[in-house]
């Protein structure tokens, strides 16, 4: 019997049994997503002309991604989109909001930005494509535009997805309770148990509740050694009173960022705090000509007071938290920058 | 026997890492290839780890110790008893990947005790580096051990080329359950055009009919022929030595013949090392075969250099008093004589040192199918078919130079500099060679 078990399923039994405690709500999300890819896959082999399918597919890799930070989703789902539009080219809403989506979690908010507007021209009721302009414009810093695309998002589709936009969007402008209110919402309409686990995740997130142990770091930057998940480890170390070792996840950090570029904000923030400084500034120069918004004068305000320009840091400052945003790291810059000031 | 094809067939697709890793660069690959004995499960163990997990593993010291510490996670029970792995062999290159960052490539060798009396069902699972994205490849063959139950080819080739098909998932298998019982091993096909014809010599050895025979030495010679076709053999060298030491047709059939001998020598040599030992990995020898027959070429090339230095300031010296081209010509070349042929058999040694993998897989496949005599004959024919791609190769190169080359001659600073510049590349290509033969 065993012989004619596909392997797939001898590795999920096996995985099931090796570790109890791994079927967390991500492993079942995982699972589910990519037996959503797989069932696609199996469709697009009987009829490979189907462009729907194929954007499908698409935003399905692009989501197990975001739920398995491996990098190697993107291309995939870059690949399919293409694909999508290769066969209907016009008015292909699916595949845009797919590219959309695959954009802003590239960085690359511009892009979303003009992918998410087709996507919309193309399904003025889908709620999913206002989502994509939600993020992109709340990462260019359009505020208004911003504000707009999620009430519109709110009227289409009151649910998890736009909840928890709306609480970002309170959050950064420092109405927490109206924040706390949306996930509590969010959390309510939550049908699955990803869903719950994400409302949550989201909840601790702003109650300031995330796990920064050594350990729950040290298996994060293991498993996946993006530059966000090393820094994050480096300052568990640096806490913990290992600064040699914290060093590293830094260095390997700022090489990645140098070597195969990538997010110009982390590594500014990042260099200002762990690296040379007139690098940092560099980085923080390129993303904002990319975007002025709340986040990247943040960064600009913090490179400009590493490099002793605190005057000029100021008004940077003081864009990044007009809109209200009251982040930690925020406050903390702005309380350096004012105090050399004094 | 049949599964030094195994080993060997990896070879044929061998180099080639893309600048990016297909799998992103934050990756770390594992394949696990199980080859079933009668007597043991011999497993190669190969961990591709891209750019930014090789930055991240400064602890790695050597490639022995690391597969040691890799063993450990493996766990494989044949009927309710635990076999345990001991390191054969262990590797580690290190690719260029993208930026000019490196990447890592382990490879580890491991032998496990298990007598395949009756039917066994042996689990095996890989729990290394679980957590980490990747890749996971498991297959299973079998070696005079009929094997059921798990997957007989590698379709990564080893961790070297990932499908690039958007309808099938990355593979994450990280145990399999096989049955493995006494009979007929698994066949395996070497992947590749090459691959077939060479597939297709094995196979024809298998039912050997005086006609069928003739075919298989034929398609040796064409194999053999279209090998040495392939670029880096030195080809490039050999003609600049032809061009540059005033070769004559003879010594083209010189370099021919000794190709010829050394390259079924060193096959046969191998062939026989490899089947009577497990012990040596078949990759690591070609490498050091490879530097061996790049030194080789770079001190020809020294040689060649020094005495066309020498000649030149001979040549120097008697400007003075003599100008006739043409009996200074003729003085150098007299001169050179003895040099010229032991550098020419060098060449030739150079050029068959590094046995091919596809005359490899013909012999071990005749070994395994009990024809050694005949797998003999076969690599002969392989060696013959090189020799004469590059016999017609240095003809070609005497035949182009003697219509061409007095018109050259006349150019007296040309004809005064060729063999300083040949001998300069001779040595260059070789040390390359050696080169890129150790970076592997």
């Amino acid at each position: 019997m065993w012989k004619t078990i596909p392997l797939l399923a001898a590795v999920l039994a096996v995985a099931a049994c090796a570790s109890p405690q791994a079927a967390t709500p991500a492993a079942t999300q995982t699972s589910s997503l990519q037996r959503n890819a797989e069932s696609l896959q199996a469709k697009l082999r009987r009829t490979p002309a189907d462009a729907a399918a194929w954007a499908q597919l698409g935003v399905t890799q692009v989501e197990l991604a975001r739920v398995t930070f491996d990098p190697q989703h993107h291309s995939r789902a870059e690949r399919a989109l293409t694909e999508s539009l290769r066969l209907k080219p016009d008015g292909n809403g699916e595949a845009f909001i797919g590219r959309g989506a695959l954009a802003n979690a590239q960085h690359d908010f511009a892009g979303a930005r003009e992918w998410g507007q087709r996507a919309v021209t193309a399904l003025p009721d889908s709620a999913a494509a206002q989502g994509v302009l939600v993020d992109a414009l709340t990462q260019l810093g359009d505020d208004a535009g911003a504000s707009v695309a999620l009430q519109r998002m709110l009227d289409l589709r009151p649910g998890v997805a736009s909840f928890t936009r709306a609480a970002y969007h309170f959050e950064l402008h420092g109405r927490l309770d109206e924040a706390r209110g949306a996930l509590e919402r969010a959390l309510e309409s939550a049908s699955s148990s990803d869903e719950v686990a994400f409302c949550r995740l989201h909840l601790d997130k702003l109650e300031g509740r995330t796990d920064e142990s050594l350990e729950t770091t040290r298996e994060l930057a293991s498993k996946v050694p993006s530059p966000e998940h090393l820094v994050r480890y480096g300052e568990a170390l640096d806490k913990a009173g290992k600064p040699v070792e914290a060093r590293a996840q830094y260095d390997l950090a700022l090489q990645q960022l140098r070597a195969l570029g990538g997010d110009d904000l982390t590594a500014a923030l990042i260099a200002a705090d762990h690296g040379d400084p007139a690098e940092a500034l560099r980085f923080a120069e390129k993303e904002w000509a990319k975007r002025q918004s709340v986040f990247t004068a943040d960064a600009m305000a913090w490179a400009l007071h590493v490099n002793k320009r605190s005057a000029e840091a100021l008004p940077y400052s003081d864009k990044a938290v007009s809109l209200g945003w009251r982040d930690a790291e925020v406050l903390r810059h702005r309380e350096a920058i004012l105090g050399s000031l004094r | 026997m049949r599964v030094f094809l195994l080993v060997v067939f990896g070879m044929l697709l061998m180099g080639g890492v893309a600048q990016a890793h297909p799998l992103s660069n934050l990756s770390v690959n594992h394949y696990d290839g199980l080859r079933v004995f009668p007597d043991r499960i011999e497993l190669r163990s190969v961990v591709d780890s891209a750019e930014i997990p090789t930055l991240q593993d400064r602890e790695f010291v050597d490639a022995r110790k690391r597969c040691t510490e890799r063993g450990k996670s493996l766990n494989a029970m044949a009927d309710e008893r635990e076999l345990t792995f001991e390191v054969r062999d262990a590797d580690v290159v290190r690719p260029a990947g993208e930026a000019g960052l490196p990447t890592m490539r382990l490879t580890c060798e491991y032998t496990a005790l298990l007598p395949v009396r009756g039917e066994v069902e042996v689990t095996f699972s890989d729990s290394y580096l679980k957590d980490k994205l990747g890749w996971r490849e498991i297959t299973v063959v079998g070696v005079d051990v009929a094997v059921s139950g798990a997957p007989a080819e590698t379709i990564s080739n080893e961790l070297r080329t990932y499908p690039d098909d958007l309808l099938s998932s990355p593979l994450d298998v990280r145990a399999v359950r096989f049955v493995a019982k006494p009979g007929e091993g698994t066949v395996v096909t070497p992947p590749g055009a090459l691959g077939e014809a060479t597939k297709a010599a094995v196979g024809l050895v298998g039912d050997l009919t005086p006609l069928v025979g003739i075919g298989a030495v034929l398609l040796s010679l064409v194999l053999g022929a279209s090998h040495a076709a392939l670029p880096g053999h030195g080809k490039t060298v050999m003609a600049a030595y032809l061009a540059g030491s005033r070769g004559t047709r003879r010594d083209a059939f010189l370099v021919g013949a000794t190709v010829t001998v050394t390259h079924t020598a060193g096959v046969l040599v191998l062939g026989l090392l490899l089947s009577v030992s497990s012990v040596i990995a078949g990759e690591s020898v070609l490498r050091w075969l490879g530097v061996a027959s790049g030194l080789l070429v770079a001190v020809i090339g020294g040689v060649l250099l020094r005495s066309a230095v020498l000649a030149r300031r001979r040549k120097r010296a008697r400007e003075g008093d003599e100008h006739d081209d043409a009996h200074g010509h003729g003085h150098g070349h007299g001169h050179g004589h003895g040099h010229r042929r032991a550098g020419l058999v060098g060449m030739g040694v150079a050029g068959g040192l590094v046995p091919s993998p596809s005359a490899l897989v013909v012999l071990l496949g005749a070994i395994a199918l009990g024809r050694t005599w005949f797998g003999v004959v076969l690599v002969l024919a392989y060696g013959l078919g090189m020799a004469a791609t590059l016999t017609a190769a240095g003809l070609l190169l005497v035949s182009l130079r003697d219509r061409f080359g007095g018109r050259l001659a006349r150019f007296r600073r040309f004809s005064d500099i060729t063999p300083l510049g040949t001998a300069a590349l001779v040595m260059l290509v070789g040390v390359g060679l050696a080169t890129r033969a150790l970076a592997g």
